[in-house]
């Protein structure tokens, strides 16, 4: 019985090890305020020669998505769309991403994501996203917009480089994985906990997870008793 | 000291200290106000503990940020990002000047109508929890809301003492059943969201518990019968269990018809069963008479408010069409979603669900392994006379007509009221009268089909299927909510 739990105690420790050596932690902030809306319409077909600008100011201190409510005319568009990023540094704009996508496998009405390098530093700096298509009417795809007046500082949307009422709704994110750290997890879930009721949370959930090994303990003793 | 040590044995004690520990942590990563309902039910509360009278439902509700809720309690949310939490499923993410807002003293008008979507619901939940909100009442609003949330977390301590006890009946001779059973009711993961937020469900469900475990004692113990005072206990438990929520009265109902069954079948005289009867129906019908009249007055109807008037096309017959309503398209698609994915891990405004559908689909496996242990276990017994377990057959049977009662009647309610609703209205939680009598089906009905010589290593195989299944919806919300994934 001895060496028994001398084995479990060994393999919970093993196990422990391993979890908090091998256990990574992705770590999401999302910006929000220009969501899709009721009122929303297409854009019209991105065809070859259409240029679609969207400037925006960065809420986030640091991003590495750019995600865009977009539509497909529910079928699919063989064709491609090249998407390019401006950052402004002082009153230039300057180029910090370009890649060209096949449209082909794009979900309708659905939220698609660039991912593109990570911008540091980033919060309150304007962006500009530039989406260019080769597409035909037949083949083209297009982006939602909702029609909203909201101030240019926040977001502004060009057509043909003609300023259009409203903005693509679109959303940024940034994603990071990092090893486990235990106090990083804790200040990044504290949420609109004070400091005390943070503390309550963590205590309570070491409780709950040693009090899970007594009761499997228990469960595993009553395994040499006869029912 | 022996009564207390007979109904808390030393592994409940355990579990009921697991499962405080679990709803403090839950009700603490929850954002406030992201269980369903939440704001409204807590606006009940607060209403009572402000006014300290009944709100009445107007038949005219405004929308939700205007006019449902208290100057303070709109403050509140607006400041904790609620809306956007709830809406545009962004993460929250506070400025320590922002957090500290919140539990500074701030004095904001706590009085309006009270006219909200749960205004019409009686008040057996909301009464206890404002107690504990006036205990608090000088706080900020965030602590007295929390504070409603530990009042939660404490009711659903009884639900897991009733569990354990009832899973004590059904196999007498398991020491391992009643923990398994009960780590199952307390873990499930839709079970302890609910337990760890402002929610009359909560209430609902441990005086479902507290019923059955009535109704077991009843069909099990001679004693119990013939005792007028346990009888009596039934009936006040039925009167303050329909003082909680309409769904209550499914519990009452199918009892009462259990009983006089049990005692007919039992060959009781006339007089004894309409006097078991009247026992039973009269403390029922006096505690919740108040709340009928108050009902009737209010809203014309003695189950509070129903939100929505059935519309839908009657043009082949009422039934025929809500029929063709349901099963016309994606039939098997709604019954996953209600029965499967929202009772047991869709949480949340957001219905914040795993991605992986084979979690899912292990449960179905699960149930429907289950399903067949259970009717080749009846077969058996029909046979035989007797089972592989020492499972108490009268029980078992009497749990799987409450199940299979339950999803009609449920059905029968979206019928006969929510039809215009449908796809929102029936929820898979709705079911949680039943939580305990289901998890005793699924592992009953498995242990049917292996030997007895692996029953012990089946109770802690689902007691770890249990935990992980929490600990992984709690990952998930926090992955939900503060955007921290750890894989």
């Amino acid at each position: 019985m001895k060496l028994k739990s001398i084995l479990i105690l060994i393999t919970l420790g093993v196990v422990c090890i391993l979890f908090f050596q091998n256990t990574s932690v992705t770590y999401t902030q999302k910006s929000y305020g220009f969501d899709v809306s009721n009122t929303m319409h297409p854009l019209g077909p991105l065809v070859q020669g259409t240029i679609v600008e969207q400037q925006f100011n960065s809420t986030l201190e640091n991003f590495n998505q750019v995600s865009l409510f977009m539509a497909t005319y529910a079928r699919s568009n063989y064709s491609n769309l090249e998407f390019i990023l401006f950052r402004k540094r002082a009153q230039d704009w300057e180029e910090v991403f370009r890649k060209t996508y096949d449209v082909s496998g794009w979900k309708d009405n659905a939220y698609f994501t660039f991912e593109v390098p990570k911008q540091e530093a980033a919060l309150g700096v304007d962006f500009k996203l530039v989406m260019i298509t080769d597409a035909k009417e037949n083949n083209a795809i297009t982006a939602w917009t909702v029609e909203k007046d909201v101030p240019d500082k926040q977001v502004k949307l060009s057509l043909n480089e003609r300023t259009i009422k409203g903005y693509i709704p679109f959303y940024l994110t940034f994603q990071e994985q990092k090893k486990l750290n235990i106090s990083e997890v804790v200040q990044n879930t504290k949420g609109a906990l004070s400091d005390t009721l943070n503390t309550i949370k963590i205590v309570s959930f070491c409780m709950f997870i040693v009090l899970i090994f007594v009761i499997l303990f228990i469960l595993l003793k009553s395994l040499n008793r006869e029912e | 000291m022996t009564f207390l040590k007979r109904m808390i044995p030393v592994p409940l004690l355990i579990i009921l200290l697991l499962m405080l520990a679990k709803g403090i942590t839950w009700a603490l990563v929850i954002p406030p106000g992201q269980s369903p309902d939440e704001p409204a039910h807590f606006s009940y509360v607060q209403y009572l503990g402000e006014e300290n009278r009944l709100p009445v439902r107007q038949e005219k509700l405004e929308s939700e940020e205007n006019t449902y809720y208290s100057h303070e309690l709109v403050n509140f949310l607006n400041k904790i990002n609620f809306y956007k939490l709830r809406n545009t499923e962004s993460k929250l993410i506070l400025t320590d000047f922002e957090r500290s807002q919140l539990y500074d003293s701030v004095r904001d008008l706590r009085s309006w109508t009270g006219n909200n979507y749960v205004t019409g619901y009686p008040p057996g939940y909301y009464w206890p929890v404002s107690l504990m909100y006036k205990v608090f009442y000088d706080e900020p609003i965030i602590l007295r809301f929390f504070a409603a949330r530990f009042s939660s977390v404490f009711m659903s301590l009884f639900l897991v003492i009733f569990s354990y006890h009832i899973a004590r009946k059904v196999i007498p001779d398991s020491d391992t059943f009643p923990i398994v059973v009960s780590l199952m009711t307390g873990l499930q993961p839709m079970v302890s969201m609910i337990s760890s937020s402002v929610n009359n469900d909560v209430l609902m469900m441990v005086f479902s518990a507290g019923l059955s475990y009535w109704l077991v004692t009843f069909l099990t113990d001679n004693r119990a019968k013939q005792s007028i005072p346990f009888i009596l206990l039934g009936g006040v438990g039925m009167g303050c269990g329909l003082l909680i929520k309409a769904q209550l009265l499914y519990v009452v109902l199918f009892i009462l018809l259990i009983v006089v069954l049990f005692m007919y079948i039992k060959s009781c005289t006339v007089k004894t069963i309409l006097q078991t009867f009247s026992f039973l129906i009269t403390p029922a019908v006096l505690i919740y008479s108040w709340w009928a009249i108050f009902s009737f007055k209010y809203y014309h109807s003695l189950f509070g408010v129903l939100g929505f008037n059935p519309i839908g096309s009657t043009k082949n017959g009422k039934l025929v069409d809500y029929l063709s309503l349901i099963f016309q398209k994606n039939a098997f698609n709604r019954i996953y979603i209600i029965w499967v994915k929202w009772f047991w891990a869709a949480l949340g405004w957001l219905n914040i669900s795993f991605e992986s559908k084979w979690i899912y689909l292990t449960i179905i496996g699960i149930i429907f392994i289950s399903c067949i242990g259970l009717l080749v276990g009846l077969d058996r017994w029909r046979r035989f006379g007797k089972l592989n377990t020492s499972v108490n057959i009268v029980l078992l049977t009497v749990f799987i007509l409450f199940v299979l009662g339950n999803v009609g009647f449920l059905y029968v309610v979206e019928f006969d009221n929510y039809r215009k609703t449908l796809e929102t209205m029936l929820q898979g939680r709705y079911l949680f009268t039943s939580i305990v009598p289901i998890n005793i089906l699924l592992l009953i009905g498995i242990r049917f089909l292996i030997k007895n010589t692996y029953h012990k290593h089946l109770d802690i195989l689902f007691s770890l299927l249990i935990i992980a299944f929490n600990l992984a919806s709690l990952g998930l919300i926090l992955d939900a909510y503060y955007g921290v994934r750890i894989l």
